[in-house]
């Protein structure tokens, strides 16, 4: 499915964005504007301007009109392949538009905040290419709901298995159980990994005293670690699917605020170009 | 000791099951160990939690080191326990209940605090949803959205319109809006970089050429577009539309204001001689490529100031005619030649003198320049009397009178002249000089003046260096010189610095002053010359050269910028009134 969204229609949105690319491009070096320097104020400067902006305002609209299912018009495949391409095409678009000048001003603004949009869009697009594939082998059939019951399961089990074992080792488990989470605050989730997983302690102490402990309770040890290690590997998954999904979302969190952001410096910049035109 | 050990569970429905056990042991055990007389399941109960025994004066507990023991609420450790006591052992809650016939003790043992539901506790633990972490697209959407919307717009149009108004005389500190600004201002307008207004005259509306000419008023134009030959001409007619920033863009730092692309002087320039064929102005393309050669402005008649250019390669018709003759060879001898105090080497510049920094040379003349060899003396036994320079008719006069003085006083050591006429007088008395006695000495004196006044005039002074004629002159001895004209610039309309050159350039790098042998060689250097370092705008190894590194687009003696409104009142050609007209002549 990733993959048909790059190749979509065969490459039909990449023949346009390359055609609008090779167009603009063309123009640029074949336009030198009549006296000055190139600049957003030549006519070319405000053809690429006035189609970046549309563009923009355009990309835009696929957030509403994507949640819109079944209202007609092209399909959402469309608009996304669309979206990728065209968006990617805004980079020569804008760059252009410019004419290489920059500086601190809310003109820089607006094209640096479209900049970072589209280069967390470029970062999501690989995102939804590799991380799916990975998410699948990962889960191997299970949700992440399914490995979270699981893993309350073994913990059951291992408080029942500990109850023949000392008091230690029952503290241990419990501990063990209480303590384990999966996922956490933003990089934990984008970590996979918790470095004080209380399982892992767990495990680590209960094999410690596995050593240590009499004949008779050797039975109980080795099902204890049994399950401590299924229960770690389990956790291990859990986190790295939660770790997936961190990647197929934290793009959006720059992607869809800065490109609001990037609208109101759009305003500002069309409307302070003209103001003190 | 015989003990009843009730447990009771809670079903979900309500009602309580109970099962019971007997049993017969020395004390009542308490623990995960199955040897416990009271067997709890539970991985917060220690293998030995707690015992009671039974003692002669009553119920005693002996509570586990760190067992979780609480008795009627209360943490506890041993003590004494009876009927009613509520034992908490753990999650357990155990009570002591009215033993029946033949039991030593009989309690109630409930799971009051259960572990819970594992997953539940799970998932409450666990954040598996960046959205469950704070992080909110649609909020965070609104800040950024309202934050650069206020910072960046609102801010500063509120700024904006507060001063419209305001003078633009109006010092302001930190402006809100200065983050509008799309560039630096150049250095020249720096002095007004903090007031917008001033060229920001109205919003929404462009730069207008009103806002420059208020400070550049006396810019003209390029031409005057109301004469007929200029507005006939439908390409020329654009030119008056162009605005100031055109040319001249701001907000480019250090980038030059003025826009120097050739190709705006080109598109007219290119045929300007089929566009304007009365003019004498030649087509003139890209420096490097199409540049005609220069056409210097010669002097054709120094009498009557008459000039007219002719191009430096016509070497036929080529000629300066000064009025001077001024052998360049002679005076740049390597040998040296003769001044006032002695042998001399001159060098350009001994009479050539470029002020630090001038563009040009001072004006060379006789005064200040020639004078210091050139003296006037005319005659050598009075070498302090000089004749005055310029003035041809007074110098013969002063000639006549030098000599007619000396006959007349006597004292002239010469053995021709006359012996003066000595005549007694009364004291007191004064004797007419009679027209008999002046006759002899005049003669002499005349002679002697007509002497002198051929050979100063016709050799060793004016002729000289100047173009001389006797028996024309209305001086009293016949002699008239013509009229000088040194050229000041023989490209009225090319800037040249000399003073930029002359770090790099020996005069003769350009100037072939050493080898000319008249005053009427033009001694400018062909346009080839200026190519050797100079090339077009996009030359890389060369001075990049355009048509503004030599010559002005604003040329004197058009009509101001400001005026040029009124061309355009006339859209069909017609010459407008005839006023202030500037006619295309050769100067171009």
């Amino acid at each position: 499915m990733h993959q048909s969204i790059l190749v979509f229609r065969n490459f039909r949105y990449l023949k346009w964005a390359a055609s609008v690319i090779a167009a603009a491009v063309v123009l640029y070096v074949f336009h030198s504007p009549e006296y000055g320097l190139p600049n957003g104020g030549t006519w070319l400067g405000y053809v690429l301007g006035t189609i970046g902006a549309v563009l923009i305002l355009w990309l835009m609209w696929f957030g509403i009109r994507k949640r819109r299912y079944g209202t007609g018009g092209a399909p959402v495949e469309d608009w996304l392949s669309a979206h990728v391409y065209l968006g990617l095409a805004l980079i020569v678009i804008a760059t252009l538009h410019t004419g290489f000048q920059f500086g601190l001003n809310v003109h820089t603004l607006a094209y640096g905040l479209m900049m970072i949009v589209i280069v967390s869009g470029i970062l999501g697009l690989m995102a939804y290419i590799r991380v799916p594939e990975l998410m699948t082998n990962n889960r191997r059939g299970m949700t992440l709901t399914q490995m979270m019951h699981e893993i309350s399961d073994l913990d059951t089990a291992c408080r029942e298995t500990a109850l023949s074992l000392g008091d230690e080792i029952n503290q241990i488990v419990l501990k063990a159980a209480r303590d384990t989470r999966i996922g956490g605050n933003v990089l934990r989730q984008l970590s996979g990994n918790d470095p004080n997983c209380a399982t892992r302690q767990a495990n680590q102490a209960v094999r410690h005293l596995a050593d240590h402990a009499p004949q008779v309770q050797a039975e109980g040890f080795r099902s204890l670690l049994g399950l401590l290690a299924r229960k770690e590997e389990l956790l291990a998954r859990a986190r790295r699917d939660v770790r997936f999904k961190a990647f197929l979302d934290i793009w959006l969190f720059v992607h869809v605020p800065l490109s609001f952001a990037l609208l109101a410096a759009l305003m500002a910049h069309i409307a302070s170009v003209f103001l003190y035109w | 000791m015989e003990i009843l050990v009730t447990y009771l569970t809670r079903r979900k429905k309500g009602g309580v099951s109970r099962r019971t056990e007997e049993r017969s042991a020395e004390a009542l055990h308490f623990g995960r160990s199955t040897n416990a007389e009271v067997y709890l399941a539970d991985p917060r109960i220690r293998f030995e939690h707690a015992v009671i025994h039974h003692r002669p004066g009553g119920l005693f507990i002996e509570v586990e080191k760190l067992s979780d023991v609480r008795v009627n609420g209360q943490t506890s450790s041993n003590r004494s326990i009876g009927v009613g006591d509520v034992l908490g052992i753990g999650p357990f809650d155990v009570t002591l209940v009215e033993p029946p016939e033949g039991k030593d003790i009989s309690i109630e043992v409930e799971l009051v605090r259960p572990l819970g539901d594992d997953y539940a506790q799970l998932a409450a633990r666990s954040t598996v949803r960046l959205e469950d972490y704070g992080l909110s697209r649609r909020l965070w959407s609104w800040v950024g959205f309202l934050a650069v919307l206020i910072l960046f717009l609102a801010l500063p149009a509120w700024y904006f319109f507060q001063h419209t108004e305001a003078s633009a005389e109006k010092t302001v500190g930190r402006r809100f809006d200065a983050v509008w600004n799309s560039g630096p201002i150049s250095s020249q307008h720096q002095f007004i970089s903090d007031k917008c207004n001033i060229c920001h005259e109205k919003p929404f509306v462009q730069v207008r050429d009103s806002a420059c000419l208020s400070c550049h008023a006396p810019v003209t134009h390029h031409f005057d577009g109301a004469t007929a030959e200029i507005s006939n001409v439908p390409q020329f007619r654009k030119l008056p539309d162009k605005t100031c920033n055109d040319c001249h863009q701001e907000h480019n730092g250090s980038q030059a204001v003025t826009i120097s692309k050739e190709s705006f002087c080109i598109e007219c320039h290119k045929d300007i001689e089929r566009k304007l064929p009365q003019s004498s102005i030649k087509n003139a393309g890209r420096f490097d490529l199409d540049h005609p050669d220069f056409r210097p402005d010669v002097v054709t008649d120094s009498a009557a100031r008459t000039f007219n250019r002719i191009s430096i390669s016509n070497s036929a018709e080529l000629s300066e005619n000064s009025g001077l003759k001024f052998p360049h060879d002679a005076h740049l001898k390597k040998d040296g030649i003769r001044g006032p105090n002695g042998k001399e080497t001159l060098e350009c510049r001994s009479c050539h003198i470029l002020p630090r920094g001038a563009a040009n040379f001072n004006p060379i003349g006789m005064e200040g320049t020639c004078e210091r060899c050139h003296q006037l003396v005319f005659d050598p036994r009075r070498p302090d009397r000089t004749l005055p320079h310029g003035q041809a008719n007074n110098a013969q006069m002063l000639i006549r009178e030098f000599y007619s003085d000396y006959a007349l006083r006597g004292g002239v050591n010469d053995v021709q002249a006359p012996a003066p006429d000595i005549t007694r007088q009364r004291p007191g008395e004064q004797t007419p000089v009679t027209s008999q006695r002046q006759t002899a000495p005049l003669a002499w004196a005349d002679q002697q003046a007509q002497r002198v006044a051929d050979m100063s005039f016709g050799k060793t002074m004016c002729g000289n260096c100047h173009e001389v004629s006797s028996g024309s002159g209305k001086g009293p001895l016949n002699w008239s010189v013509v009229p000088a004209l040194i050229n000041k610039a023989w490209l009225p309309r090319g800037r040249f610095d000399h003073s930029a050159h002359s770090d790099m350039l020996e005069c003769d790098s350009c100037h072939a002053a050493e080898t000319s042998k008249k005053s009427s060689d033009v001694l400018l250097p062909k346009i080839a010359v200026c190519k050797n370092c100079h090339g077009g705008e996009n030359v890389s190894n060369k001075v990049p050269s355009t048509c503004i590194t030599c010559h002005d687009f604003h040329l004197p003696g058009t009509s101001r910028m400001g005026n040029t409104k009124a061309w355009r009142k006339n859209p069909d050609g017609e010459a407008g009134e005839m006023h202030n007209l500037t006619s295309i002549e050769g100067k171009n």
